[in-house]
């Protein structure tokens, strides 16, 4: 039915002729089928879960190890462990939420930094921002340096540290309105006497100053904030 | 595997593909090492091709032929045999056989040349039409093809083996 041709199959006979007396190892097959490693999870696939095993290891555990055990090669002169992360403040409010984490750290040339970022969490919302600054420059504090230092802002919120005799905060925006920011108080864990201060407006307005008041209002500290760091976002 | 068994309902049992093994075995590794290039892989290939049919018998779903599948397992089993050895067998090595004298020396080290320059599909088909006698179908299922395409390879690796052994009488 189907086309043979002789001569071709006479050579093809010849070059691997029949082998009628093997008769394989169908026991060999059963046995290995039921105890060998899955064929399909090729040695390649091996070798690169293999490496990036290696490589979240290296990650996450070596830099544990060495900011527990203090091993010199990430430390440096005048180096204090630093503190971990502390959640200052959560809005979970569902059309809103969003997260203000701090903590205490060191610069490299040894000084103490008090470190916070705000991050929402809404589902599909990206975002966020993190600023470090010398825990000393916080709202309130007379003779605040760069404001850059100060505070963080984003798009529609800004945020950062004041002192506890700061009782209110209220951002100036640049169409002459002004929004009330909430205050809250840090946890002890974050190992500073430290207040925060989150800042909501709309996404397309500009904060022109950010203005701290005591409990009676009276005003005891303003950051005027440069127009190179205010984020438009028209919405 | 010589009778051609049709699955309609879903998973191969073990008894199947002992019987395909068992009744095909000096077949399977002829094709198997044609491919591979050398008997030792060949029987690799085969050995290898049957542990997965094993482990996979229960996703068989096909509603072609269990032959075609095991097949096709066995041709996929000694292409990986050549990838391993990181270069495709040298045929014209593996494809060694006794000759007699110089002129035969000269026709099958013509022939051993002309099919290991055959395209892949077309060495394969021809390695399963002749030295598993294959039809053209299962050929096609084997090789994930249509017979039409079969036919067609088949006859060009036809045409060229011709014409090789035309130009070796020529020049005798």
């Amino acid at each position: 039915m189907t086309e043979r041709n002789g001569d071709i199959a006479v050579f093809l006979d010849e070059f691997f002729p029949r082998r009628d007396e093997e008769q394989g190892d169908w026991d060999g097959v059963v046995t290995d089928a039921h105890s060998r490693r899955p064929r399909t999870f090729k040695p390649r696939r091996i070798v690169l879960a293999v490496a990036i095993l290696g490589v979240l290891v290296t990650l996450t555990v070596v830099p544990a190890l060495a900011v527990s055990e203090g091993w010199w090669f990430l430390t440096y002169d005048g180096a204090v462990k630093p503190s971990g992360p502390v959640v200052v403040a959560i809005n979970p409010q569902a059309d809103d939420p969003w997260m203000l984490v701090a903590f205490l750290t060191n610069s490299l040339n040894g000084n103490t930094e008090l470190c916070y970022s705000w991050t929402p969490y809404n589902k599909g919302v990206g975002g966020g921002a993190m600023g470090c600054s010398s825990s000393a420059a916080a709202l309130g504090e007379p003779n605040l340096p760069d404001p850059g230092a100060t505070f963080a802002t984003t798009s529609g919120v800004a945020y950062g540290p004041a002192t506890l005799d700061v009782a209110t905060v209220e951002a100036a925006l640049g169409d002459g309105s002004t929004v009330q920011a909430r205050v809250v108080t840090a946890p002890k864990a974050l190992g500073a006497p430290l207040r925060f201060y989150v800042v909501r407006f709309p996404a397309r307005e500009s904060i022109m100053r950010i203005i701290g008041r005591d409990s009676e209002g009276r005003i005891i500290g303003t950051i005027t904030i440069p127009d190179y760091m205010n984020v438009h976002h028209d919405s | 595997m010589n009778s051609r068994k049709r699955r309609a309902v879903s998973g191969a049992s073990l008894i199947d593909l002992e019987s395909a093994y068992r009744g095909r075995y000096p077949d399977l590794l002829r094709v198997a090492t044609a491919i591979a290039g050398s008997v030792e892989s060949g029987r690799d290939a085969v050995h290898d091709a049957f542990v997965d049919l094993i482990r996979a018998r229960r996703n068989y779903r096909q509603n072609g032929h269990l032959e075609a599948w095991a097949w096709a397992a066995v041709v996929n089993a000694a292409r990986k045999q050549t990838r391993r050895r990181d270069s495709l067998p040298l045929l014209e090595e593996a494809l060694g056989g006794p000759s007699t004298s110089e002129g035969e020396n000269d026709r099958h080290g013509a022939v051993r040349a002309a099919i290991a320059r055959l395209p892949e599909r077309q060495r394969l088909a021809l390695f399963l039409r002749y030295y598993a006698d294959l039809d053209y179908a299962t050929i096609a299922e084997t090789l994930g093809t249509a017979p039409g395409t079969v036919a067609a390879a088949l006859h060009a690796a036809h045409e060229t083996l011709r014409q090789t052994l035309q130009e070796v009488e020529d020049n005798d």
